[in-house]
């Protein structure tokens, strides 16, 4: 997310003014939370930019509808508009999967052979997109890119050791990312 | 100064990427032999790892999410859309996306600036192929330069919402604004977004609303109309 500019500020305070109902969902800052992890989300989820857009903006808009559902003293705000976005997206995925699928014979082999259980990969990309900008990029590199340590560090001049505890950190938190994520989602609708 | 947690982290996350020295495996396995809390936190932290390894799973860093505020609140601010399920019909598509052409701009790469682990493949490795008009098949078009000095080249892809159009582009006016046009077989024309020049490459995504079969040529325009670049697209 870009910094507070002076055009950022105008925006937040318009977006801010009074609403007739939810006052305790303030959807701009949810969006200025929230908005980079979930399209992070989305796009990975997806492969189509233009339709993790959508998504995104789906999730920001039944957020605002069913905010005065939302329960501040249970599920974190983050919590429950990743539970709608898992559902906005799924519905795209299962849209998308409706639509003639066409391609050589070998390209739907090699994808049938790549495929991993759809809500597993959901879940692991759902815990990625909520890790830190430096966390995401460690566990990136390393486990889903292959890259050895020195090759980061060469690549970065950061030290060989400073990006193995900060991968181990990252492994721990994408780990109790995925932990809550088992917990119900109270709040999705 | 390093700690006895930060060398466990170090050396956890050196034999979790199988790059321990058989001195470090020595002292890793005498630190998991001391702590069974350590023992059993390396076990959950490798089976993440082996999650991590499995089919497809890549990530891709998006650009910021800023632009799709406007959109967004404007929806709200409407209340334009019935409470149904959400499937990403073309109308809704476009009716989404209005606000999204002005800011094509903002979406668009600089070359040379991306750089890091984001694995730019990661958008192709399960994209469809075939001939034009294959959906989601990444279609290569000869483009010609009808300006010196300008290198243009471009790919368009099939949606069962419109084509979109994998835009390369150098050698522009900086600062000076292009439209990318798609022309139907019928001549009528389909605008996919506008674009600034730049001093370094441009690389963009475009959409315009019309199907690759209904499309016949592609053209990129100055703010004067004149064709700087284009394309005749195979009939389908």
């Amino acid at each position: 997310m870009t910094g507070s500019t002076g055009r950022s500020r105008e925006r937040r305070m318009h977006a801010s003014r009074p609403r007739p109902a939810g006052a305790g969902f303030d959807l701009r800052r949810a969006f200025d939370d929230n908005a980079n992890a979930l399209l992070g989300f989305a796009v990975n989820a997806l492969r189509d930019r233009p339709l993790a857009e959508d998504c995104v903006q789906e999730t920001f808009l039944r957020a605002w509808r069913a905010r005065d559902r939302f329960d501040a003293q249970g599920a974190s705000e983050r919590t429950w508009l990743f539970a709608i976005a898992r559902n906005v997206i799924v519905d795209a995925l299962r849209a998308r999967a409706r639509l003639p699928l066409i391609g050589d014979h070998a390209e739907l082999e090699s994808r049938a052979a790549e495929a991993i259980d759809p809500l597993e990969r959901l879940r692991m990309l759902e815990a990625l997109s909520v890790l830190t900008e430096a966390h995401r990029t460690a566990v990136v590199a390393v486990h889903l890119h292959g890259r050895t340590y020195q090759e980061l560090s060469d690549a970065t001049g950061v030290p060989v050791a400073t990006w193995r505890t900060r991968t181990f950190h990252a492994l721990r938190a994408l780990r109790t990312h995925l932990e809550e994520m088992e917990e119900p989602d109270a709040h999705s609708r | 100064m390093r700690t006895p947690d930060d060398r466990w982290a170090e050396l956890a996350a050196a034999a979790l990427a199988g790059e321990l020295t058989a001195a470090q495996s020595a002292e890793f396995d005498d630190l998991r032999r001391a702590d069974p809390a350590r023992a059993e936190e390396y076990a959950s932290l490798q089976a993440l790892a082996g999650r991590l390894r499995q089919g497809d799973l890549t990530w891709t860093a998006p650009r910021d999410a800023d632009d799709l505020w406007e959109g967004i609140q404007g929806a709200v601010d409407g209340e334009v859309s019935p409470e149904v399920d959400f499937v990403p019909d073309a109308a809704a598509a476009r009716r989404r996306r209005r606000w999204v052409t002005p800011l094509t701009a903002a979406a668009c790469l600089v070359v040379g600036v991306v750089i890091g682990v984001s694995g730019a493949g990661a958008f192709t490795s399960t994209v469809p192929s075939g001939p034009p008009g294959t959906l989601g098949a990444v279609e290569q078009i000869a483009v010609s330069d009808d300006v010196g000095g300008v290198d243009v080249s471009a790919e368009v892809v099939a949606h069962t919402w419109g084509t979109e159009a994998y835009l390369e582009a150098s050698g522009l006016d900086v600062g000076a604004t292009y439209e990318l046009v798609f022309v139907g077989v019928d001549g009528t024309e389909f605008s996919a977004g506008e674009v600034l020049g730049s001093d370094v490459p441009i690389v963009c995504r475009m959409n315009a609303a019309v199907l690759r079969g209904d499309a016949a040529r592609m053209e990129l325009r100055d703010t004067g109309d004149a064709v700087i670049a284009h394309a005749e697209l195979p009939a389908v």
